[in-house]
């Protein structure tokens, strides 16, 4: 009897092991699982804020691609292409016509298609279709670029395209002309918009608004659709006279203007010689009462010459302390640190920078009357029989000959412009401004003229508007658009 | 009688660990809702900021006079009765936009066609608040202040960037580096319009105007959330507190 129990204890045991093994098991299978759903859960939430922001961040990306290659001064300025995807700055870009730069992975290779928009992999256009119903029509309208790497070598932010286009009121869901206030449901279309420099506006203005849009797709799924809204933008400078010198009206430390007598032929004329005038300027502007003393004496009588210099008011000799400005100018001409904060803005929208010391053969060969040319000198520069056009702004001092000169405006910040030779002929047209510029402070201004001195500096309001060409597109509005 | 001691002996060591990976478990997971509820908090309100100000002013005629809440007269709007014209001081005279109370104004879906919101993160002990006003009052010279504490409702809980001193010893004591000097932590730092770089708002910044403690000028403002979790660590007994950190960049123009 006892042995045969002891053989059925025996068999009852025998699997009790492998329970206990397989309970053991299941134990560390348990713990393991819930460590690993800990960690996954954390690297997930982790993973998804970090995708949010750089969707957003690779969206902002291709905003700015579109918004760079708007300016003819970009290297892939998008009317450089064949035919040109973009009309010139100044002219205008229908409703209805689209550009697209698209930024398709190359590995693994996609299709990126925003007017296919029956196909959800495509990554369709879904918010043109809401603004401009119905979307694409006709398809010859819509011209697709590719994207360009922002730096060689390397992919470019994962946006997927970017879209350019004109506006109207529906698009933006801005009553621009508040023709209907606070009704969204009387927008005037299809009216396209403009900016006149510092607003939208559906009256006539020299350029027009464009809306950029980008979306931006992660490998993960996030997705972010990102719009700007811009307007070319040209420098507000102040002209208020034909010729100003502007010192920093302490006394013993005042403009110098004294040309010989034998500068027969220099005149300073605030008259407009545009065939279209304006309002005549001062011939000479000063910016304060100590230059005002300093340079009226120097130009009136016994001077010979002192009926050269005229200008509004029509005295003799013409100079005066002048106070016309654009409504939002760019840059107070008056005040240092104004004129320092000014210079880098002229230095990065110029489509020529040059460090001087630089002479004509320096200047570029584009350069024409119907081409006028932003050129940033940094230093000295001299002119020998040489005319330019454009906007030009020396930091140092310019020399020139007399047979030299320039049409547009000339900013000379470095203290001297001096005349030289006997050579004659060359002329200044449009506006001509001078200061000594040491870091944020102003010190005396010179200008030297020799004999016979050229023909001078002339007030041309022409000149002048066709030197202030658009140096940017300025961001005018932005927001974040669901995308489906 | 040995293997079921050793049976024994890995079963409670099984246990054990089976008891203290719970213990962690339900600890990260408490953290992990904690970090989840402030992530989503600290989203929102750096995609709010991104889109301060919009639609600017700019985008209606200069020669027109637009009803005041179809536009964004200043991508952060301030208290009290001087509202749009005169900023107040960041830091000194603003009830708001202050370390701890933002409003922002835009319109926050365009889509909708419903006009610019007044949107208002303020933290009121350890509970932030958010607040829509839709669309901001259309009266000119509102107190944007007033008009918004009204509609303010919880939005992330346990927010301990301006805990009380009880509270801040003992978040100091798990963290020592999470309140530097034993200050609290804003949650908004502002940062202004100045050259070459923002600065902070502090009426610091060198260069020409604009002054550099006004709400018209703020460019970027950095966010940062101390969530503590509702329950302390399970094995250590300490707060389980998580730390986010954005930046919100405003883009739109500030007239």
């Amino acid at each position: 009897m006892t042995t045969r129990t002891t053989i059925r204890s025996q068999g009852k045991e025998s699997g009790v092991a492998l329970l206990l093994a397989l309970f053991v098991l299941l134990l560390v299978a348990v713990v393991g699982i819930a460590m690993m759903a800990a960690s996954g859960t954390e690297v997930s939430l982790t993973g998804n804020y970090r995708s949010s922001t750089a969707s957003y961040y690779a969206a902002l990306s291709g905003l700015e691609e579109g918004r760079a290659r708007l300016m003819p001064k970009d290297a892939d300025y998008l009317g450089n292409l064949s035919p040109p995807a973009i009309p010139p700055i100044g002219t205008t870009l229908p409703l209805g016509h689209l550009i697209y730069i698209t930024n398709p992975l190359t590995s693994p290779a996609e299709i990126v298609d925003p007017t296919n928009l029956g196909n959800p992999q495509t990554y369709p256009d879904t918010e043109y279709q809401t603004d401009f119903p119905p979307a694409f029509k006709p398809p010859s309208n819509v011209r697709i670029v590719n994207s360009v790497a922002s730096l060689t070598g390397q992919p470019n932010a994962l946006y997927k395209w970017v879209r350019i286009n004109a506006i109207d009121e529906w698009a933006i869901s801005v009553d621009v002309n508040d023709t209907n206030p606070g009704d969204y449901n009387a927008f005037n279309v299809p009216q396209i918009i403009r900016f006149d420099g510092t607003n939208l506006t559906r009256s006539a203005a020299p350029y027009q608004a464009l809306e950029i849009t980008s979306l931006a797709a992660l490998p993960d799924g996030s997705r972010k659709l990102l719009q700007y809204v811009v307007g070319p933008v040209t420098l507000q400078i102040p002209i208020s006279a034909a010729l100003t010198i502007a010192g920093p009206g302490s006394v013993g430390n005042v403009a110098t203007f004294n040309p010989p007598p034998g500068a027969t032929s220099f005149y300073v004329n605030g008259t407009d010689q545009c065939s279209t005038p304006k309002p005549p300027l001062p011939g000479v502007g000063v910016t304060n009462g100590n230059d005002y003393t300093s340079v009226f004496q120097n130009l009136k009588a016994p001077s010979p010459h002192q009926d050269h210099y005229i200008g509004a008011g029509g005295t003799f000799p013409n100079v005066s302390s002048p106070s016309v400005a654009p409504a939002n100018p760019t840059v107070d001409m008056t005040d240092p640190i104004s004129l320092s904060n000014f210079l880098p803005i002229v230095k990065n929208g110029a489509d020529v920078v040059l460090n001087g010391p630089r002479t004509e053969a320096d200047m570029p060969s584009a350069m024409t009357s119907s081409n006028p040319l932003t050129v940033y000198v940094n230093g000295d520069l001299s002119l020998n029989s040489f005319t330019g056009y454009g906007l030009l702004v020396v930091t140092g001092n310019l020399n020139y000959t007399g047979d030299s000169g320039w049409k547009g405006i000339v900013i000379v910040l470095g203290g001297t412009i001096t005349e030289t030779g006997s050579q004659d002929g060359g002329e200044f047209d449009g506006a001509v401004y001078l200061a000594n510029l040491t870091g944020v402070t102003l010190g005396a201004p010179t200008y030297i003229v020799a004999t016979p001195g050229g023909k001078g500096v002339y007030y041309n309001s022409c000149w002048i508007s066709s030197s202030l060409k658009p140096i940017s597109y300025k961001i005018l509005s932005f927001r974040e658009i669901p995308y489906p | 009688m040995t293997a079921l001691t050793i049976l024994v002996l890995i079963c409670g060591v099984a246990f054990e660990l089976l008891l203290v990976t719970m213990k962690k478990y339900h600890s990260d997971s408490r953290l992990l809702n904690t970090f989840q509820e402030a992530r989503f908090g600290l989203d929102q309100i750096v995609r709010d900021i991104n889109d301060s100000g919009y639609p600017p002013r700019n985008q209606i005629q200069s020669d027109k006079t637009p009803l005041p809440k179809t536009y964004a007269a200043t991508p952060f709007a301030w208290g009290g009765t001087t509202y749009p014209t005169n900023p107040c001081s960041i830091g000194t005279s603003c009830t708001t936009p202050n370390d701890y109370d933002l409003i922002i104004e835009t319109d926050i879906d365009p889509q909708n066609q419903n006009y610019v919101e007044w949107v208002r993160y303020k933290l009121i002990g350890t509970t932030l608040y958010r607040g829509v006003k839709s669309p901001k009052d259309n009266s000119p010279t509102s107190d944007p202040d007033s008009l918004t504490s009204g509609l303010l409702v919880p939005y992330v809980q346990n927010v301990m960037n301006n805990p009380s001193a009880a509270q801040l010893a003992a978040l100091q004591a798990a963290y020592p580096s999470m309140f530097p000097s034993g200050n609290p932590v804003p949650i908004f730092d502002y940062y202004c319009e100045s050259t070459p770089q923002p600065v902070k708002c502090n009426g610091t910044g060198s260069g020409p105007p604009p002054t550099y403690n006004d709400p018209r000028h703020v460019v970027s403002v950095v966010v940062t959330l101390i969530v503590q979790a509702p329950a302390s660590d399970m094995q250590t007994g300490l707060p389980l507190v998580v730390q986010l950190q954005g930046q919100g960049r405003r883009v739109n123009p500030n007239y």
